[in-house]
């Protein structure tokens, strides 16, 4: 199989073209062709040598990957199946709003991360996507030239996957690349600490942390990462790289119906979030087969986001997307799709 | 800090137990991140060795085109390792007040494991943790029981291997999600504590609970 140029860098583009002889410029002309003038074939180049488009050919490969299956909720939000190159599936969904369009997409077919709460975290972990590969979710999406923002927020933990996530939003907001604000663009993780730095270091982008509950022994049992990379680490980064000075940062919160929904929880909150310019997303909690949680209520909601506020924290609630279709929040997942190899369990 | 790396010996094929010079206390189920010189990032390990143990102890598996573990595996006597840490709270599951409050209802831990997985109870069970606590360890065969000797010592009768492909004298002819079923009942104020891969966590969880185990009795370590 040829090698996708599509997702690479423009230094992996210069390396390319240097490999093969070419002059450094060549490689800003396969980027403004590739990302810009979205061709899907070397034929078009026209500024490139007819000679160099064919060894290009004989090596790589350009093509998109369409989505294998659309499925449409009542209120807009659509979900598209995206194949990989392993003959995998990964899930993006489309948001449509009134004033924006956003796209959330997968960086990881499954995820290894095994959250109580995830749909994803269920299916366990099936391999990495490339950078061509969470990048395909956006070029191939018929939607494509509506979309406003792009959240990785799909299957997977983006920082298990750090260096493909990083050339992906290289590529989206370099001005070789799709050009978009890293302001548009929002990665969210549930805080493996190493990517976080190398993330804080690295990209402009916007951050969100999955953070669930303020409490580490209840927060543990929620998300085994806890075991690793403590909560207190995160926000000791966090503070430590004085992000809000430099993006905005937000915490994510699943309300689960008498776990996490009470005065005690958003007190305590408060005080872990206290001197951090931040947003707080307030997320109910979707559902999934076989889950010992439920969702919290309208009213708990209503009153766990008002003593937010009343604390003096951007606080919102999430307007839920695409329910009816399993696109919603935590409920992305190929997991009918997976086949299962040995297992020693 | 930089540690002397004391020995090293493989246990089975691609899995190697490390050990390196003590620089640190540290709790049990705690793990240390390894590193060769900081140009690639530390990965981590749990700790395979007791509090008392006059060294530290890893176990790993090779990952053929990893950036660390190949080097790992030639390490010797006297080689030097890059090491962050101790760091984890997967000791507090055992020594936390809920755990403290399933022991004194006389309920010990249940601790399972898959594979290189075995290496936090391993530290448990030297420290003086074993008592009370019921290891189940899942491999294909009879070589994948890697300590089974000390468990054996350590835990007797409590101690369970369940081999899922090859069967032999003393194991369990089946996956743990077997001899978990197979159980009249799975004890709801146990401590179940998982360690392993994201797959083996993740469907031993659903079984503890949909079979009555509360969520908040089930605390997993996952390698990634």
């Amino acid at each position: 199989m040829k090698e996708k140029l599509y997702g690479k860098t423009l230094s992996q583009l210069r390396a390319v073209v240097s490999d093969r002889g070419q002059a450094p410029f060549v490689a800003s002309q396969l980027a403004d062709w590739i990302y810009k003038k979205s061709a899907t074939d070397f034929d078009s180049m026209a500024n490139i040598s007819r000679t160099f488009r064919a060894v290009l050919a004989e090596d790589f490969d350009i093509a998109g990957e369409a989505p294998a299956k659309e499925s449409v909720s009542a209120d807009g939000t659509k979900k598209y199946l995206f194949p990989t190159l392993a003959k995998r599936f990964v899930e993006a969904a489309y948001i449509p709003e009134e004033d924006r369009a956003t796209l959330c997409l997968s960086t990881q077919v499954g995820c290894r991360m095994g959250c109580l709460f995830c749909m994803t975290g269920k299916q366990g972990f099936q391999g990495h996507l490339s950078a061509e590969e969470i990048l395909n979710q956006y070029r191939s999406l018929p939607e494509r030239e509506k979309i406003t923002n792009i959240v990785y927020m799909g299957m997977g933990e983006p920082l298990d996957n750090l260096e493909a996530v990083l050339a992906s939003l290289e590529v989206l907001t370099a001005e070789w690349g799709y050009g978009m604000s890293p302001r548009r663009l929002t990665v969210s993780t549930i805080g493996i600490v190493p990517g976080l730095r190398q993330f804080l270091e690295r990209s402009e982008c916007r951050l969100a942390v999955s953070l669930h509950s303020p409490f580490d022994e209840e927060r543990r049992s929620l998300m085994p990462v806890q075991n690793v990379y403590p909560i207190s680490e995160v926000l000791a980064l966090l503070r430590e790289a004085d992000i809000e000075k430099s993006r905005r940062v937000s915490f994510e919160y699943i309300l689960f119906g008498g776990l996490n929904d009470d005065r005690r929880h958003a007190r305590e909150l408060i005080r872990i979030l206290s001197g951090l310019r931040c947003r707080v997303n307030l997320i109910r909690f979707h559902p999934i087969p076989d889950t010992p949680l439920l969702s919290s209520t309208e009213e708990a909601t209503v009153e766990f986001e008002r003593t937010l506020k009343e604390a003096g924290l951007m606080a919102t609630i999430r307007k839920s997307r695409g329910q009816d279709i399993q696109a919603a929040c935590g409920l992305l997942s190929t997991k009918a799709l997976v086949r299962k190899t040995d297992e020693d369990y | 800090m930089k540690l002397r790396v004391e020995g090293r010996r493989e246990i089975a094929a691609g899995v190697h137990l490390l050990a390196l010079r003590r620089g640190f206390d540290f709790r049990p189920g705690q793990i240390i991140g390894l590193s060769l010189d900081g140009s690639v990032p530390f990965r981590w390990y749990s700790i395979a060795s007791g509090t008392e143990d006059g060294y530290i102890e890893v176990v790993f598996d090779v990952v053929p085109d990893g950036a660390l573990t190949p080097h790992l595996a030639r390490a010797e006597e006297g080689d030097e390792l890059l090491v962050a840490g101790p760091t984890g709270e997967f000791a507090e599951t055992v020594a936390g007040a809920a755990a403290e409050a399933c022991v004194s209802a006389g309920a010990g831990g249940i601790w399972i494991a898959t594979g290189t997985g075995i290496a936090p109870f391993r530290s448990m069970a030297s420290s003086g943790l074993g008592p009370r606590n019921i290891l189940v360890h899942g491999a294909r065969a009879a070589g994948g029981f890697f300590f089974s000797d000390e468990f054996a010592a350590l835990m007797g009768e409590r101690y369970v291997r369940c081999a899922s492909r090859e069967g032999s004298p003393g194991l369990y002819p089946g996956r743990i999600s077997a001899w978990l079923r197979g159980r009249d009942r799975l004890e709801a104020d146990r401590r179940y504590l998982l360690c392993g891969g994201t797959d083996m966590v993740v469907d031993i969880r659903d079984i503890l609970i949909s079979r009555g185990v509360p969520w908040a009795n089930v605390l997993s370590e996952i390698y990634f």
